[in-house]
């Protein structure tokens, strides 16, 4: 479902490679290609407030507001999980509370919160994987499309206290999902990878779809992989319930209205985006879509099992 | 550590008994008598602090809910007190009402307060690396543990929270027994002159409600669905026209055949699911999918206590579903041999999308809005009730 490779145009490849953010955010993903892009963009405005040597507060946000710009324009990573992760991270800033006005001390207090915020999220997994464990019963048939951890890891614990089988699409253009299929099989989950286009001939047999989500957005909707909203219509038209399974933190604030409605830089790679001009992104193909909230049953997060209502509840609760 | 006295035992046996029994027709009834039971066990068990009250209703709380589904009342009410305390504790400690319960929430991510041991700053004040240990702790406590406790609450003694929580109790209490004749008094807004209500089989909330519109003169028809193989329809059909409400019965094969002339229907639960869904008597999936068709708006009448946290599992009407004696349908001596399977299911689960309103004992709600009513009447942290019940029964 991430979208790494890192194709740049020559111009500015000098001064990308040489950014130290830059360079921070791809090692991370080169070594930890488990952690969550959203985790490993947080982590690296971590380590640029570490790094900083701001003399204000207002030159320290300045600093991490440029961090984001180039860790959304300038690596080709899945924009709306890096885009979630930054905005919460910022947010997380500009709520806290301090006693003195010492930059030093600040900046230890941020570094310190933000070291609480990453560790509370990195258990995010696991906790969606407990509650989520009582939704699937013995002998279930899991539709699950492309490559997403946050599944393989629910389903690999699930897989301790129920049999099931799962179906993969095969997810083009990447065929991610081949990878989903070998993963699972690794771990004994008998797993087959099915053609994009026959999702509609397995539905009947289908007990219910579950997917991740790069984010899920304020109307209760989600941006996944291109493809899922074909999967989403047709469970809806055979009666499936369709579960997604996501961090809180991939919570963003925005409400798509439709498929047009998405801005360019989630549904293409940022190299995609310099390369071309917009006339021409039109005979691209996208890689995310929306999924509007209707065709949602229920979602899985860390905060609880929540109906696509709810979500724009915490998100209200979150920006109060 | 708290301490349940042997007559308070002995009155838990007794209650799990009438459960097991069925011995409460009425689910008023069965609200009243669970809240009776915990309110003997918090006033005359020993418990020297709230964090040790909510210890031992959570370790009583399966033992109490034994056999019942998750969704079940006992489970509901045990929860709904489980969140008074800790409303009462923290009004104790901050002198005002806290609000929702937030340490699941994003904001409560955000603000820290969910790893905070105290919600005032002096943390600030301590050396680094000690707030680094507490925290650490708190996010593995909250993490491994099954029942996350606040250490809030510990700093509340008993002899101030005892007097405020009983003084609340008696206070909910109250409300469920008039929960139904609340519930009632909205039958005015909801049932207008000349129309024809369906409903199914029998229930006590239901028929409160119809017999009040008729006392205040309102004219009305009402179709009843029989609800095989039960019949509670029959009954429901007596007591209303003992009222003078003009009363049709029906079988329940003809409800789609009847569907195109009624005006709305009005149906009790049994529970009512976070997602706005409904676990109802067996019959009523079908009732609703005619509805729907015809466009017929489905009201369901829910007194709070109903109102449930969980999710269903599964929408297999055989995996979370009761199944009674099949003797009304073949009795043991017809049967030659038992090749013959017979399914009797009690209870249907109708999805949100099919339910019109559901008429609480406030007002009138949707069901994509039963989420922030649960959320405002249990705390996030006892939904796990459930599960500590699964694992102690391993």
């Amino acid at each position: 479902m991430t979208h790494d490779n890192t194709s740049m145009s020559l111009s500015t490849q000098d001064t990308m490679n040489n950014d130290p953010t830059l360079q921070y955010f791809t090692a991370i993903r080169q070594q930890e290609p488990d952690t969550s892009v959203a985790i490993t963009a947080i982590r690296t405005l971590l380590d640029v407030i570490k790094r900083s040597s701001a003399g204000t507060m207002s030159e320290l946000s300045h600093e991490l507001k440029s961090a984001v710009q180039l860790l959304t324009t300038g690596t080709d990573s899945s924009m709306p999980s890096v885009k979630s992760g930054c905005e919460l991270f910022l947010r997380f800033i500009t709520l806290a509370k301090f006693d003195t006005y010492a930059i030093d001390e600040c900046r230890q207090k941020l570094i310190e919160r933000g070291e609480v915020f990453l560790e509370r999220t990195l258990s995010s997994r696991q906790r969606i994987s407990e509650y989520s464990q009582e939704f699937i019963v013995d002998g279930s048939i899991i539709l699950t499309h492309s490559y997403s951890r946050v599944v393989l890891n629910l389903l690999a614990y699930a897989s301790k206290f129920a049999r099931f089988r799962v179906f993969v699409t095969e997810s083009e253009p990447d065929k991610s999902g081949l990878q989903m299929r070998d993963e699972l099989e690794a771990i004994g989950i008998p797993s087959i990878c099915i053609l994009d286009a026959s999702v509609a001939y397995v539905m009947e047999k289908v007990t219910f779809v579950l997917m991740g989500a790069e984010a899920v957005v304020e109307s209760g909707g989600v941006i996944n992989k291109i493809g899922t909203f074909n999967i989403a219509i047709a469970a809806h038209e055979m009666n499936k319930p369709f579960y997604v399974a996501s961090e809180s933190f991939k919570f963003v604030r925005y409400y798509p209205l439709n498929n047009r409605d998405l801005p360019d830089h989630f549904k293409f790679k940022a190299s995609t985006i310099a390369r071309l001009s917009e006339q021409n992104l039109e005979m691209e193909h996208p890689l995310v879509d929306y999924t509007p909230p209707a065709y949602i049953t229920l979602l899985f997060t860390d905060i609880g099992t929540l109906t696509p209502s709810a979500v724009s509840d915490e998100l209200i609760k979150l920006y109060i | 550590m708290a301490r349940i006295p042997v007559d308070v035992e002995i009155e838990i046996d007794r209650f799990c008994n009438n459960v097991k029994q069925s011995t409460y027709t009425r689910s008023v009834d069965l609200a009243l008598a669970t809240i009776l039971i915990l309110k003997k066990i918090i006033g005359e068990s020993k418990w020297s602090n709230a964090s040790e009250l909510i210890t031992m209703i959570r370790s009583q709380a399966h033992r109490l809910n034994e056999g019942q589904p998750v969704d079940s009342i006992t489970f509901n009410i045990t929860r709904r007190i489980l969140k008074i305390i800790r409303e009462v504790s923290v009004r104790i400690i901050h002198g005002k009402n806290e609000g929702s319960d937030i340490s699941l929430t994003l904001q409560a991510v955000l603000n820290d307060r969910a790893t905070m041991l105290t919600m005032n700053d002096d943390e600030y004040e301590n050396p680094d690396d000690n707030l680094q240990l507490k925290k650490k702790q708190q996010v593995q406590a909250d993490l491994t543990e099954s029942m996350p406790i606040n250490s809030i609450e510990s700093e509340v003694p008993m002899h101030i929270l005892k007097p405020e929580l009983m003084d609340d109790l008696n206070w909910y209490a109250t409300d469920v027994e008039l929960s139904v004749q609340n519930l009632a008094q909205q039958a005015l807004a909801h049932i207008h002159a000349n129309e024809i209500i369906l409903t199914l089989g029998y229930s006590y909330t239901v028929e409160r409600f119809f017999k009040y519109a008729a006392a205040k003169k309102r004219q009305f028809h009402v179709f009843i669905l029989e609800h095989a193989p039960f019949f509670t329809g029959h009954k429901m059909a007596i007591n209303l026209s003992q009222a003078n409400i003009p009363v049709t019965v029906v079988t329940d094969s003809a409800v789609f055949a009847i569907m195109a002339r009624v005006n709305k229907i009005l149906i009790g639960t049994r529970s009512l699911l976070a997602n706005g869904g409904l676990t109802a008597k067996s019959g009523t999936y079908n009732l609703a999918l005619a509805a729907k068709n015809y466009n017929v708006p489905l009201l369901v009448c829910a007194p709070t206590y109903k109102f449930s946290p969980t999710y269903l599992p599964s929408f297999d009407p055989v995996m979370c579903n009761s199944f009674p004696s099949p003797e009304n349908i073949l009795s043991y001596e017809s049967l030659f041999q038992s090749s013959l399977d017979i399914v009797v299911p009690m209870h249907d689960y109708v999805p949100p999308e099919l339910v019109t309103l559901i008429i609480g004992s406030g007002m009138g709600n949707a069901p994509s809005y039963v989420y922030r009513i649960v959320s405002e009447l249990y705390s996030a942290e006892d939904n796990d009730l459930e599960r500590s019940q699964k694992k102690s029964s391993r």
